[in-house]
């Protein structure tokens, strides 16, 4: 009888146990109201990073910035903007900025605002900006170094010239940036200037050593950024910063940075069609992370 | 010599129904505690005040809930000072709050095979480029259309191929360096070619070319990094890093001067704007935010929790009825070179257009194949999601359905 009772009892809490665990477990209607915001300031003196009045700035908050309208968080809220939204940043006052988001004006709080060059690249440091096209920009691509700006300023001074398989070299000052024409290996090259991945990569990296970009090597081909650690070492996905390269048998780039979506900003010598480019790109596990030495 | 039998059983029965309720309230506790206690996150993001979480936390979703109870607790004990350096380090005093939506247990499925062609020219079949000192490329995206129609960007073949009901139906020509695409109201088609032309090209229902608008402008200062093109009542737009879009083009398709910036992709119903954001990569986080497409009003937002860290988000889009769909790409790194990525997976999760509310959510297999895309998965207007894989033979796109 007690037993029973007992077993009962137990297959009772088990079923409302597991009643419970599922509406817990799934939350379906748990988060269905979740839509209010977080407040608190704490007195925090929390400086912006160099937002200029007059300027642009970008939303770095990564889960957004509330507008609104009043330079404290007593002002009601009028809209919330999300990670990377840019704003016209139109007066200071203490920590918060009056900014104009869309056609909406309001006040953020200004740490979680970082300020746009005219370039449109910010202004606290991180990645710097995408080539341009034909003929690239020359400024330190000259120099041997391979510390970090140096590296890009060398790739940067690459975009626009053409794809040339098995080619490693091109002219920063030289608006004739070639032409590539059918499938490659089988394509042909037109013009002296040119690179395929490899050749593009090994000589941003200046590996195996310091070398002319006017000088057409091809040390390396990506089996081996692949496969050797001679000049370079692997490192982790996670890991990656600006200036790293992704690898796979038969294509490697180089990084410069992430987006939102966790896409990558990829400096890389494409393919026939492409040429050399500056771009936002995915990289799938067949990809492998490594780093000049 | 029944009572002692009957005395352990009942012991034992005792026993299970305590360690039952003990397995249930540990498990129910840590929201528990969100709901009631009056240290809530306060929109700091919970993962910059946290340790860096080892392995064994990051390969157990157990120790990963635990390391996220010492994150709340480690605020809970915080100073003014020391929240202030927290959030200064990453997060928002004044940011979106935002309370993690549970998807870890989303079901592992495989879904249907709603086309699969080899490599080739022919009709069905799909273009490829191998990776020989350059980017390995198959079809660059898929778009979903009506129910059951999605178009194929077959850039290798010069063309986009449509399909209904897993049948190519017709095709209309492309350049080799299209990447994206979007449908017109008028029976069009918009083709992003970001790289060779910095463009994108209108085309009429009849597939001709009608107008071809630079991507380079204000608001765009780098066509490389346009990340999608998408087009409605109020014209064409083209997405900077998967951040804000920028009308390129009026609703004739006319150039637009103004470049007006929308704070997110417009939703297929016409009302929405939807936006999303990796929070916390390790964490395995992403935050979704919808507004109000009239009035640009905050609609929702959502912190979503997936099982493992985030590699990256592979497609954010919505069907008819304002539904969001998201879809990431998770999985784990090993610590020792060459650090391969194991235990991966796409996680397709799909969010009420009105609430944000949890609608559905499944796991499959990751892309793999190696080529790049821009528009791997898409969705149809009756909220179909379609995902394109390739590998050495050819390319498969299947569905998957929520309810």
């Amino acid at each position: 009888m007690l037993m029973t009772k007992l077993g009962d009892g137990l297959w009772s809490t088990l079923v409302f146990g597991a009643f419970l665990f599922g509406c817990g477990g799934t939350g379906v209607d748990d988060y269905a109201d979740d839509t209010d915001f977080g407040d608190e300031v704490n007195g925090t003196t929390l400086e912006a990073m160099t937002v200029s009045v007059g300027g642009r700035a970008r939303v770095v908050a990564r889960s957004g910035l509330n507008l609104r309208t009043q330079p404290t968080t007593a002002g009601s809220i009028i809209t919330a903007m999300p990670y990377g939204s840019t704003v016209d940043v139109l007066q200071k006052q203490g920590s918060w900025f009056s900014v104009k988001y869309g056609s909406k004006l309001g006040w953020s709080y200004g740490a979680y605002l970082d300020g746009i060059e005219a370039d449109g690249s910010s202004s606290s440091g991180g990645s710097s900006g995408g080539g341009s096209s034909g003929g690239g920009s020359s400024g330190g691509a000259t120099s041997g170094s391979t510390d970090l700006e140096s590296m890009l300023a060398r790739a940067r001074s690459g975009v626009g010239f053409s794809y040339h398989w098995g080619g490693g070299c091109w002219s920063p000052e030289s608006s004739s940036t070639g032409a590539c024409y059918g499938s490659c290996p089988s394509c042909s090259h037109k013009g002296t200037w040119g690179a395929d991945c490899s050749g593009y990569v090994a000589k941003i990296w200046q590996v195996p050593g310091e070398t002319s970009l006017e000088s057409c090597g091809h040390p390396y081909s990506s089996a081996d950024f692949y496969s050797s650690t001679t000049h370079w070492s692997r490192v982790s996905r996670s890991s990656a910063k600006p200036g790293d390269a992704f690898v796979r048998n038969g294509h490697i780039f180089l990084y410069n940075g992430g987006d939102a979506w966790g896409s990558m900003r990829a400096y890389e010598a494409k393919g026939c069609s492409y040429g050399i480019v500056y771009n936002s790109r995915t990289a799938d596990s067949s990809y492998r992370v490594i780093r000049r030495d | 010599m029944r009572k002692p039998h009957f005395i352990a059983l009942g012991s034992f029965t005792v026993v299970l129904l305590f360690g039952g309720l003990w397995w249930l309230s540990e498990r129910l506790a840590p929201e528990t505690r969100i709901e009631s206690s009056p240290d809530r996150d306060d929109g700091v993001d919970l993962s910059s005040l946290s340790a860096p979480r080892d392995r064994a936390a990051t390969a157990d979703p157990k120790n990963a809930r635990s390391t996220r109870d010492q994150a709340r607790s480690k605020k809970g004990s915080m100073g003014a000072d020391e929240t202030s350096r927290a959030a200064g380090a990453g997060e928002g005093v004044d940011a979106v709050e935002q309370t993690p939506l549970d998807v870890r247990d989303a079901e592992r499925v495989e879904g249907t095979v709603f086309v699969r062609g080899p490599w080739g020219s022919a009709p069905g079949s799909f273009g490829s480029l191998p990776a020989q000192e350059s980017n390995p490329e198959g079809p660059m995206a898929i778009v979903g259309a009506a129910a059951g129609e999605l178009l194929v960007v077959d850039q290798q073949n010069l063309r986009v191929q449509v399909f209904e009901d897993g049948r190519v139906v017709r095709s209309f020509d492309v350049t080799e360096t299209t990447q994206d695409l979007a449908l017109t109201k008028d029976g069009g088609a918009v083709a992003l070619d970001r790289l060779a032309d910095r463009s994108v090209k209108l085309y009429g229902e009849d597939g001709k070319l009608k107008n071809e608008i630079p991507i380079a402008g204000e608001n765009i200062p780098e066509p490389g990094l346009v990340t999608g093109v998408f087009a409605d009542d109020e014209g064409v737009w083209v997405e900077r890093e998967h951040g804000n879009t920028v009308r390129i083009a009026g609703p004739d398709g006319a150039v637009d001067e103004q470049r007006p910036e929308l704070p997110g992709r417009p939703t297929r119903d016409g009302r929405g704007v939807v936006a999303a954001t990796v929070t916390d990569r390790v964490q395995g986080l992403i935050a979704v935010t919808v507004f109000e497409r009239a009035s640009l009003e905050h609609r929702w937002s959502r912190s979503i929790e997936f099982r493992a860290p985030v590699l990256s988000v592979v497609a954010l889009d919505s069907d008819r009825q304002g539904r969001v769909f998201l879809v990431a790409w998770v999985g784990r790194e090993r610590e020792v070179s060459p650090f391969d990525i194991y235990d991966e997976g796409l996680v397709i999760v799909c969010l009420a257009a009105e609430t944000g509310a949890l609608v559905g959510r499944v796991e499959t297999g990751p892309l793999g194949g190696g080529n790049e895309t821009l528009r791997p998965v898409s969705v149809d207007d009756a909220g179909t999601v379609y995902v394109l894989r390739q590998d050495s033979a050819g390319a498969e796109i299947r569905q998957f359905r929520f309810p």
